[in-house]
């Protein structure tokens, strides 16, 4: 499956919004506001919190956008924007604790989806912020890892070492997942055979 | 396994309820230059150094390696200074620096348990922290080619302990390592607090290396700073600027052959929130200095005013320059330019 969006936006448009085409931000900001959010939600886990920062991330766009120096670098350098405003909004509430969000089951969800959808959510929370924040870069935001280390604001090879640490917590978690599924199914089929 | 996680991530991301946009909100606040000046200024001078500087990675353990164990790898290594290789992605010009001008010792103190062994290879040293070169390799199979995932770092150390002449010392560490052919190399950065004696006897002792219980102890390795001491450049300049309400005060700029070290002041009206300065720094060619650590020293009341001090760590320039930049506040790697506050420091 190929999540990359090639069209991510066209240098036209990218012009149009370093000049300060409101008509042309306007489209941005619409096009891209649910990538943001979710962005900010994956890394926060506050939806107000995510939006909040998506807002404060697509205002700063604005307001430095004359200070993008590469346009061909829009992207890395909306993701910056992006995590920064996460980071601020997460430093402004570092110890608040959301209530727990509430497993809306879908009716066309199968048992085994949403045990898998659990064990991601657990997964996902139970990683440090740093390792979270790898894992969004490389698999949602489909950056490289030299682009993800830029956006992130580390070296490259910290950024790899975080990305690793991640990836074993979450793979670890889906196999006992799979695992104890398969116990379970060899279990019953046991005890039917009994 | 890969695309899998990639898959859920994706499926989780699309159940947060994402509203409707607040276009109207968004573009009143991006066209409202008053309220952005006010905030922009007070957000950028209220920032968290604490928090910052310790997302440097606490990785609460790391390292050690290497590996004669495969006879080739061994060779390789031998011929290849492993800082040199980590350096080459790690990126930090000071670390190159330092190694260009002869200051790394050569280490090569190998232990081994469990068929993986540790090699410590170099060591840099001077008054702002200490680097750690080292490898791990294994010639089991069934640890180095565990994970084959194209970011996959086999054989992470997870438990580390450092002592130095016998006592256990707690420091902030970054540590990054790259993959190998069976283990890793990497590199351990350690930025102490408080002073440490300029020679010491360093032990690291290892216990588990990725999920394999073991002993891995390496050491006593001498360690030195009487080079790098030497060639160290010790400037006051106090410098003050006032910034909204805060006063900041550059006290001492140390320029050594890794790092460059500044003491800072900074006065705030109690009223405020816990603040701090998180900026960047430049030499006189605008080469900007990568950072590397910061901590609070420490911090008390003087009449209405809450003065801390702090100490920040950044790679060290090629050059002893005529005067740094300080630039904040930190928006974005790419924002340097006019809004932001600039203080000459001036190195005399």
């Amino acid at each position: 499956m190929d999540y990359k969006n090639d069209q991510y936006i066209t240098p036209e448009m990218v012009s149009r919004i370093c000049s300060g085409d409101i008509i042309a931000y306007e489209e941005f900001v619409r096009d891209q506001w649910t990538t943001a959010v979710r962005t900010c939600w994956l890394v926060l886990r506050n939806v107000y919190d995510a939006e909040e920062a998506a807002q404060n991330a697509f205002v700063n766009l604005y307001k430095f956008r004359g200070q993008l120096k590469d346009p061909d670098k829009f992207r890395i350098w909306f993701y910056q924007i992006l995590l920064n405003a996460a980071r601020q909004q997460w430093r402004c509430r570092p110890n608040t604790s959301s209530v727990p969000a509430i497993e809306v089951l879908d009716p066309t969800d199968k048992i085994d989806q949403t045990e898998t959808r659990i064990a991601v959510r657990e997964a996902m929370c139970s990683l440090g912020k740093l390792e979270r924040i790898a894992l969004v870069l490389c698999y949602f935001c489909d950056l490289t890892d030299r682009e993800a280390s830029i956006v992130a604001g580390w070296c490259l090879g910290t950024y790899k070492w975080r990305l690793a640490k991640a990836r074993r917590q979450m793979a670890k978690r889906l196999q006992d997942r799979q695992a104890l599924k398969d116990e379970c199914c060899k279990g019953a089929n046991e005890s039917w055979m009994k | 396994m890969d695309e899998m996680i990639r898959q859920e991530i994706h499926k989780e991301a699309n159940r947060c309820p994402v509203q409707s946009i607040p276009w109207e909100n968004i573009r009143d606040r991006a066209l409202d230059n008053t309220s952005f000046n006010t905030s922009f200024q007070r957000k950028a001078i209220i920032r968290k150094i604490g928090y910052g500087f310790a997302a440097m990675v606490v990785i609460g353990g790391c390292l050690i390696m290497s590996g004669l164990i495969f006879p080739v790898i061994a060779g390789a290594l031998e011929r290849i200074p492993v800082i040199n290789v980590v350096f080459n992605f790690v990126g930090d010009r000071g670390i190159q620096n330092a190694i260009d001008k002869g200051f790394s010792t050569k280490v090569n103190r190998t232990a081994t348990d469990k068929d993986i062994s540790v090699t410590i290879t170099e060591v840099l040293y001077d008054q702002g922290r200490i680097d750690i070169g080292y490898t791990v390799t294994t010639s089991r199979p069934d640890l180095y080619l565990k994970d084959v995932w194209p970011y996959s770092i086999p054989l992470l150390i997870a438990d580390m302990q450092l002592f130095i002449d016998g006592k256990a010392i707690h420091a902030t560490r970054q540590a990054t390592a790259e993959r190998i052919e069976n283990g890793n190399v990497g590199l351990v950065e350690i930025y102490p607090r408080g002073d440490l004696p300029e020679t010491f006897d360093l032990q690291i002792v290892i216990r588990q290396i990725d999920n394999q219980q073991g002993e891995w102890l390496l050491g006593p390795i001498p360690v030195s700073r009487k080079d790098t001491d030497a060639a160290t450049r010790i400037f006051s300049p106090m410098k003050t600027e006032a910034i909204g309400q805060t006063i900041i005060t550059v006290k001492k700029v140390k320029i050594t052959p890794l790092s460059t070290i500044i003491d800072y002041e900074l006065a705030q009206p109690i009223a405020d929130e816990y603040s701090n300065l998180d900026f960047y720094a430049t030499d006189d060619k605008e080469h900007l200095l990568g950072t590397s650590c910061g901590s609070l020293v420490n911090r008390q009341i003087r009449g209405n005013m809450t003065v801390s001090n702090f100490q920040s760590i950044y790679e060290s320039p090629e050059s002893i320059p005529k005067y740094l930049v300080l630039i904040l506040p930190k928006v974005g790697y790419n924002h340097t330019d006019s809004q932001l506050q600039r203080i000459k420091v001036p190195l005399e």
